[in-house]
This record gives structure tokens, sequence and C-alpha cells, in this order.
């Protein structure tokens, strides 16, 4: 376990200071509570990881921290510990341990998808975004944390990029004008950097890259006004746009055949 | 259990259509949301199926080959509009959530492909054996994956309260999930593994090396 931690030290060095803004918005009770999901996700996280790998005669697949951290770091304030374990426990199974360890889509983001359609009334939809009010000081950590991972390379910048216009275009064309205190609200800023922007999970390719990220900064802007049932709409964006990556990079190789 | 004949016991467990050759999912996704509608469902298709192995059996060798899908799809919908109109009749409110699930029988893959494959080179007792053990495997997945889904997505089974959920002031917070159709996915697959667990023989070779596809 010590091990991982330090192989991991930067990944985890990035997502400690959005956690470390999240516990400080969340207040003293709920920093417990957050505290103690990260204890218990860690906790079904690690056991899952063991038993498949002695199962398979495998060793133990890396990142079961990050994917920890990352889950807690995205949940909502309030949520049940029971609903989180069982979230983590599919994260953890259909997102790594299926793949071997090694996971095709970020194993946080199967996770609270598995949440967000699961539980929509146990506080995993981040309701009434709107009357909320902005959270910079989270977004703020987010991007020093998005810092570290880009500086070691664990980020596309060109998907941040790519994401940064497609939500002024998707503003622009869902809300009638540009609205620049978006990313301010929820997940965005973590969402479009840990989620969407990873290099496990972003396209191979620069140009698919910029694709990829202009899809999901535009489905988080169409979701987040178009779908009352999900008032972020980061992680279902994320999660198509991840979807769709393999193709992306079909697509941008893909050349009209000259008669 | 031996005694039982081959065709019969074969298709349940060791050559389920369901687990190993992966046909029939398409209604298996959709009416597994309950074990009553799975129940029904399992009851129309068992029917169906036996009776279309048996006839297409008994005439097999006085279909001409160039036009016996025509005929198969022929019995195999005749078949399929009885079950129709007699679960609208009887059983109307069953009729209402099966929707068109029940009509949908005509293009299970299982059905016509049990008759293409054993019923057109068998005799009846065979293929009626044959057809009620393919019949009755599917039953089993669906049963599995609809006792699942009702019990994790709603808490109950055949709609009477298993786990009392939270908004009745128990304990159990229902998995939305499991009512949404991509439960029957994840669950159709985590029986599969467990099936190919137990019988090693039915895991196909892998199509890109573990190591590269991992990568990609």
């Amino acid at each position: 376990m010590l091990i991982k931690l330090i192989e991991n030290k930067y990944k985890v060095a990035g997502l400690s200071l959005p956690l470390a803004a999240r516990l400080y918005s969340d207040g003293t009770e709920a920093a417990v509570d957050r505290l103690m999901l990260l204890v218990l996700a860690l906790f079904i996280a690690y056991a899952l990881g063991a038993k498949f790998a002695r199962e398979a005669d495998r060793p133990i697949g890396p990142g079961i921290i990050p994917f920890v951290l990352m889950f807690v770091v995205f949940l909502p304030a309030p949520v049940s510990l029971v609903s989180a374990g069982v979230a983590i426990c599919f994260g953890s199974i259909f997102g790594r341990e299926v793949f071997g360890g090694k996971p095709i889509l970020p194993p946080a983001l199967i996770a609270l998808a598995f949440a967000l359609f699961s539980y929509p009334d146990d506080g995993f939809q981040l309701r009434h975004l709107f009357d909320q009010t902005q959270d910079p000081v989270f977004a703020a950590a987010s991007l020093a944390g998005g810092t570290i991972y880009l500086w070691k390379g664990f980020l596309a910048w060109r998907v941040v990029a790519g994401a940064a216009l497609g939500s002024v275009l998707g503003s622009q064309l869902t809300m009638g004008s540009i609205s620049w205190e978006q990313p301010l609200l929820g997940t965005y800023v973590a969402g479009v950097l840990f989620l969407a922007a990873g290099v496990e999970s972003a396209p191979r390719s620069e140009n698919a890259r910029w694709l990829h990220g202009f899809t999901v900064g535009m489905l988080i802007m169409v979701i987040r006004s178009a779908d009352p049932d999900q008032p972020d709409g980061v992680v279902f964006a994320a999660l198509l746009g991840c979807l769709f990556a393999p193709l992306l990079d079909k697509l941008v190789k893909w050349r009209p055949r000259h008669e | 259990m031996n005694k039982l004949p081959l065709p019969l016991m074969e298709p349940i467990m060791a050559n389920n259509p369901v687990t190993l050759h992966v046909l029939g999912i398409c209604s298996a996704l959709a009416v597994t949301t309950s074990v009553s509608t799975s129940l029904v469902m399992s009851g129309a298709l068992i029917f169906v199926l036996t009776l279309s192995n048996v006839s297409i059996s008994l005439i097999r060798n006085h279909i001409p080959p160039t036009i016996r899908l025509i005929i198969q799809i022929t019995i195999i919908a005749s078949l399929v509009i009885v079950v129709d109109q007699l679960l609208q009749a009887y059983w109307f409110s069953m009729s209402k959530r099966l929707s068109v699930f029940v009509g949908l029988i005509v293009t299970n893959c299982i059905v016509l492909g049990r008759a293409e494959a054993y019923a057109m080179k068998n005799p009846p007792l065979r293929s009626f054996q044959d057809g009620l053990g393919n019949g009755l495997g599917y039953s089993l997945i669906l049963v599995i994956v609809g006792t699942f889904r009702e019990l994790l997505g709603a808490g109950t089974l055949f709609g009477a309260p298993i786990f009392i959920t939270e908004s009745d002031g128990g304990w159990f917070t229902p998995i939305g999930l499991m009512s949404l159709p991509p439960s029957a996915f994840f669950l159709l697959g985590l029986v599969v593994w467990w099936v190919r667990n137990r019988h090693p023989e039915q895991v196909e070779p892998a199509q890109v090396p573990a190591e590269e596809g991992a990568q990609k």
C-alpha cells in the first residue's frame, strides 16, 4: 500500500488540493463524513483489487489511491456510506478489475456515473446547482492540482483547451450568451481536468484530443441547460466523451478515398 | 439427472443459448425488470420454441430447401400470434407490461436458430426435447437476471416487499440503475463470467493479446 502511495505521489498530490478545498467548504461535520467515506472507499477498492489480483495470479493494478481520491473529490456533500460503498464496488469491479487491473475508462468516472443513475435522490445529483453559490476555492484548487498533473504529463492539454472552446460555443448556443460563471459552478474544472483530460482515457492523436475536449465542453453546457435531472452534467458528459475517444482517434485518421 | 435425455439437459447449463451463444439477449434486456414478467416471457418462449421445433421437425422432409426460412418464420409467427392473443384475452395487464416483446419472439434468434440448426435435421421427439431444453436454458437466465433486478432495483419479489425501502421507513436504498436497461447487460455479464469460470472450455481465445488490449 505504501509503495503504491509513493509510486503515485504526484497524482495523490494533484488530487489532494481539490480534496482539501472540498473539506474546507464542507464544514466540520461534512468534512468528517467525507474523510470516513475516503477510508471506506480505500478499504473496499484495495480489498477488491487484492482479491482479484490473487484470483488471477497477477500484481495489484496501479492507481487505486488516485481512483478513490478522485471519487471522493467529486462527491457532492451529503451521501450515505452505503450508496457510496456500492458505487465504489461497482466502479472497482467494472472499471478496473474486469480489465485486469488496467482501466480503459477512469474507474472513478464509472463509479460516479453508477451513483448518479442509481441514487439520484441521495445527493449525488448536485440538485439546485444553480441556486448554489459558486465555489471559486474548489475551482482554483482543482486548477492547481491539474497543473501538477499537466507538469507530470498525466493530462492532455489539448483536451482542456478544446473543452474551453466547446463550452464557450455551447453556452452561446444553449443559453444565448457566453456565461463566464459556468466553470465555477459544480465540478466543471475538476471534471474537465481529471475525468476528461486524463491521458489514459483521452484519445491518442493530437487532433482527436481537440475534438474530444470540444465535445465534452459542449456536452456539459448542453446537459446543464437541457436536462433538469442532471444539473451538473460533468460526469455524464465526460463519460460520453471518453466512450467516444477511440472512435475519434479513428475519425481523424480517416481520409476519403480519391478515385 | 443423467437419466434425462441429452438434448434436454445440455442447453440448460453446458450449452446455454444465452450465456454461450449470447442469443436472445434483446428480450432478456427488456422484460427482466421484474420476476413475473421474466417468468411469463419465459413461458411464452418455451411454448413457441417447443411447438415450432416439433412442427418444423414433422414436416422437415417436405420443406423445399430454397424457401425453408419463409416456412419456418410462418410457423413461428403463427405460434407467437396465438400466445400474444391469449395473453391479451386472459391476462391483459401482463400483456400491457410485456408490450411488444411477446410479439418480438418472432425475431428471437434462439427460436429460428434451433429450427434451422436442430429441428430441420432431427426427428420430432428429439426436437421437442431440444426446444424444451433451450427454452428452459433461456428461462433460467431470464429469471436469474429478473430476480436480481427486481430485488436490487425495487426491493421486491413478485411485487411483494422483501427489502423495506427507505421511502417506506426501512433501510434499503433501491439501486436505480437496476431498473434501467443497461443493468441487464451488467448482470448478464456477471452470469456469463460465473458460468465460464465453472466451464473454462467455453472461454473464447483472446482476439487481442491481453497486454496490447489493455493499452489501447
